[in-house]
């Protein structure tokens, strides 16, 4: 074997045993997932062969139309009130010295609890007999303590929204200071030395400089709006009445509980699809606006 | 550099072959440690049978070890059974299609083991059902409520009913009498709000379907048992005056605040039952099953319970249920053993009535029960035993959807009904939905047989 072949050989060996995991449960599954969206399965026997059937059905379901829609008010919710909180409060703490880590550490404590204790405590929370009804009655606030947060369908959605965002944002803070740090400070001194207001340095070093990172939050937080599943299901499994039903929730009930899972595959290709368009989308945009992560 | 390149090459090599041996070890017992094989081979003498059941604490754990376990292997001494519990429904359904899971499978009732069935993952069992005599052994309609496409797919584990409790101390407090029809109901209910009080207590925010203990309770007792059997057996239309207007009245009184404040999906199981308990509410509609667990947890609630109070031209109805259902799995390897289990299960009868006894067991739905063995037991649960035998016995029969309804219509009314009571589903497409699901039910020859 020559050198050029050693050269060339040696790294495919190392990638090898990856690759192998990644065929076995990654490209193996998604590939069947693909295959049994063209059959008519409940999961457990044998599954018919029905063609493009379950899509023709999903462009019809009025609840498939429901769940994009709702998922895609998540979108907006996770794509504006988590990424403008996390990077004005890491402006802010980046500026501290000493207590730096404590708040650090006080911001990301949410995301460290898991979503199914999170979600249960929020829901007990939520309750109008014995939650923060209750204190909002006591403080004299009388409409809001009527609220029915995971009860009425206008507003449940928001409601668990809320909460993933009170588990999200400090996470999403943590990446915009880590990124904020490694800016150059040098870049700070040079615009102070030109005259540029604290505005001023926000605007045309701390943004340009943590571009790539706010790309790589964008993208992240996009395709995860559209993949969530924890909290909704948790504190609401789609109700009440539909009102929370996602994309994830409603595969998950066509597959264990309806017993349909060829459909539920079906839901779960174009899940993806919604998700890999998106992302192209994003990726453009970004590119476009000069904040591509590459 | 040479020596890099063969360390490399080795260290690619140790890893190729470790997760060559990994993935070996799980399906090639001897490469296992010598304990374990030791272990093996002593157990290969003894059959195995694994026997699936729901989570549960600690000390329902220790109650069954009780009751099932330990009489289990001393009438199998030959026999190594275990008592598997699933943490989830999916894990269990996941195992059986992948051709494995326990052979005997403890499932939700008759609507959950026609989807096994359809799946042809449980075992028919007519053959056995001859063997052992089992259908002398049932009462009819829990016996027949088990067969799909005319084939036995299990035995039923439990029998059960759909009553309305009354929180006593509440009642005598504002001299409140039950009611004894539909329409003094509504009168109380009125009252009972005038007191700010909840009339009753209902709540699903933690498992939706719970809402088929309501539709269940209306469409039998205030519908009328004759107008859902007709409607199932192809008769009759669930779109008929009679179950539409039931289910309207269930969706007013909804609305009206008297079933769980008009808040009933911020409201979990656990709070209805605390609710009333406490004398927040005054009444609940529930199954028997709640009984156990009022006197378990609320030891000092002092209840009572009846059937729904009757529409004058039905007359009083309860509506049963089989809670559960046994089914041998088609993957067993050893369906007579597990049969010969299931047979076991339902004869040891002195065992059986010790668990209703001291445990709060539900009955199983034989012909062999008898109430006498009962005597000295919980005067509550006692009483409501007696009210499920005379309600049998008077054909008071009505109909709980987990037993009696088509699978994808029973699916379809539980993920609905909160939309009927937030008015975003009318009560005519509701239930023209439902119809096509029986429809569709009848054509394939998939309908439950209702007593």
């Amino acid at each position: 074997m020559n050198s050029f072949k050693k050269r060339h050989i040696v790294p495919y060996l190392f990638i090898i045993p990856a690759f192998i995991i990644h065929v076995c449960i990654v490209t193996g599954p998604a590939l069947s997932t693909l295959v049994m969206s063209l059959f008519d399965w409940n999961g457990m026997g044998n599954a018919k062969f029905i063609g493009f059937k379950n899509f023709t059905e999903i462009f019809k379901d009025p609840l498939v139309k429901l769940s994009v829609v709702h998922n895609i008010q998540w979108l907006l919710i996770f794509i504006t009130i988590p990424l403008i909180l996390g990077f004005v409060v890491a402006i802010i703490v980046s500026r501290l010295r000493r207590s730096q880590m404590f708040f650090r550490t006080i911001y990301f404590i949410p995301y460290v609890i898991s979503a199914a204790v999170a979600g249960k405590i929020w829901t007990a929370y939520m309750n109008p007999y014995y939650g923060l009804n209750q204190v909002f009655a006591q403080l004299g606030f009388e409409n809001l303590s009527e609220v029915l947060w995971l009860g009425n369908p206008k507003i449940a959605l928001y409601a668990v929204a809320f909460v993933d965002n009170w588990h999200w944002w400090g996470f999403i803070m943590v990446l915009f200071l880590g990124a904020l740090q490694q800016v150059d400070t040098t870049l700070y001194e040079a615009a102070r030395v030109d005259g540029a207001t604290r505005f001023q340095e926000l605007i045309h070093v701390s943004i340009p400089g943590i571009k790539q990172t706010i790309a790589f939050v964008l993208i992240m937080t996009i395709m995860w709006s559209f993949l969530t599943f924890d909290y909704v299901y948790i504190m609401t499994n789609g109700g009440p009445a539909n009102a929370t039903e996602i994309m994830s929730t409603y595969i998950y009930k066509n597959a264990f509980v309806k017993y349909r899972a060829g459909y539920a595959n079906a839901l779960c290709v174009i899940q993806s699809g919604i998700c890999v368009l998106l992302y192209f989308l994003q990726k453009y945009i970004s590119k476009k606006g000069g904040m591509d992560d590459e | 550099m040479k020596m890099k390149r063969i360390l490399a090459l080795c260290l690619a090599g140790v890893m190729v072959f470790s997760m060559a041996a990994c993935g070996n070890s799980g399906g090639d017992s001897s490469s296992a440690s010598g304990k374990d094989t030791s272990k093996e081979s002593g157990s290969k003498d003894r059959e195995k049978l694994i026997i699936s059941c729901y989570l549960a604490d600690d000390s329902q754990v220790a109650v069954r070890e009780k009751y099932i376990d330990e009489p289990l292997k001393a009438a199998f001494p030959d026999v190594d059974i275990e008592i598997k519990m699933y943490s989830d429904r999916q894990s269990l359904q996941v195992e059986v299609a992948g051709g494995g899971g326990p052979d005997i499978l403890d499932l939700d009732g008759p609507t959950d083991v026609a989807e096994f069935a359809k799946a042809e993952r449980v075992l028919d069992l007519g053959e056995f059902a001859e063997k052992y005599g089992w259908k002398d052994m049932f009462f009819d309609w829990a016996y027949n409520s088990c067969f799909y496409n005319d084939k036995l797919y299990s035995l039923p584990t439990s029998f059960e009913g759909m009553v309305l409790y009354y929180n006593m101390d509440v009642m005598k407090e504002n001299g409140w009498e039950k009611p004894t029809n539909q329409e003094e109901l509504v009168e109380l209910m009125k009252k009972i709000q005038e007191k700010e009080i909840i009339p009753i207590s209902f709540g699903n925010s933690n498992y939706q379907g719970a809402v088929d203990w309501l539709y269940s309770t209306f469409t039998s007792c205030y519908g009328g048992p004759e107008a859902v059997k007709a409607a199932m057996e192809g008769n009759g239309k669930f779109t008929d005056p009679a179950i539409k207007d039931s289910m309207q009245l269930m969706v007013d009184w909804w609305q009206e605040g008297w079933l769980g404040d008009k808040a009933s999906q911020s409201i979990t199981n656990e709070d209805m039952m605390a609710f009333f308990a406490e004398g927040r509410s005054a009444m609940m509609i529930n199954g028997t099953w709640a009984s156990n667990q009022l006197l378990a947890t609320y030891p000092d609630c002092n209840w009572d319970s009846e059937m729904m109070p009757q529409k004058e031209d039905i007359g009083e109805i309860l509506p049963f249920a089989t809670g559960g259902g046994y089914a041998i799995n088609a993957n067993s390897k050893n369906p007579e053993l597990a049969a010969e289990v299931l047979n076991y299960l339902f004869t040891s009868l002195d065992r059986h009535y010790q668990s209703i006894n001291e445990a709060g067991y539900q009955p199983y739905p034989l012909k062999a029960f008898d109430l006498a063995e009962l005597e000295g037991m919980d005067e509550k649960l006692l009483d409501q035993y007696k009210l499920l035998m005379s309600a049998q016995e008077n054909k008071q029969i009505g109909y709980c959807s987990w037993t009696f309804y088509p699978s994808e219509m029973r699916v379809y009314m539980n993920e609905n009904t909160d939309a009927l009571f937030l008015d975003s589903l009318t009560v005519d497409d509701y239930l023209t939905q439902a119809q096509a699901y029986i429809d569709t039910a009848i054509a394939d020859n998939t309908i439950p047989v209702l007593p």
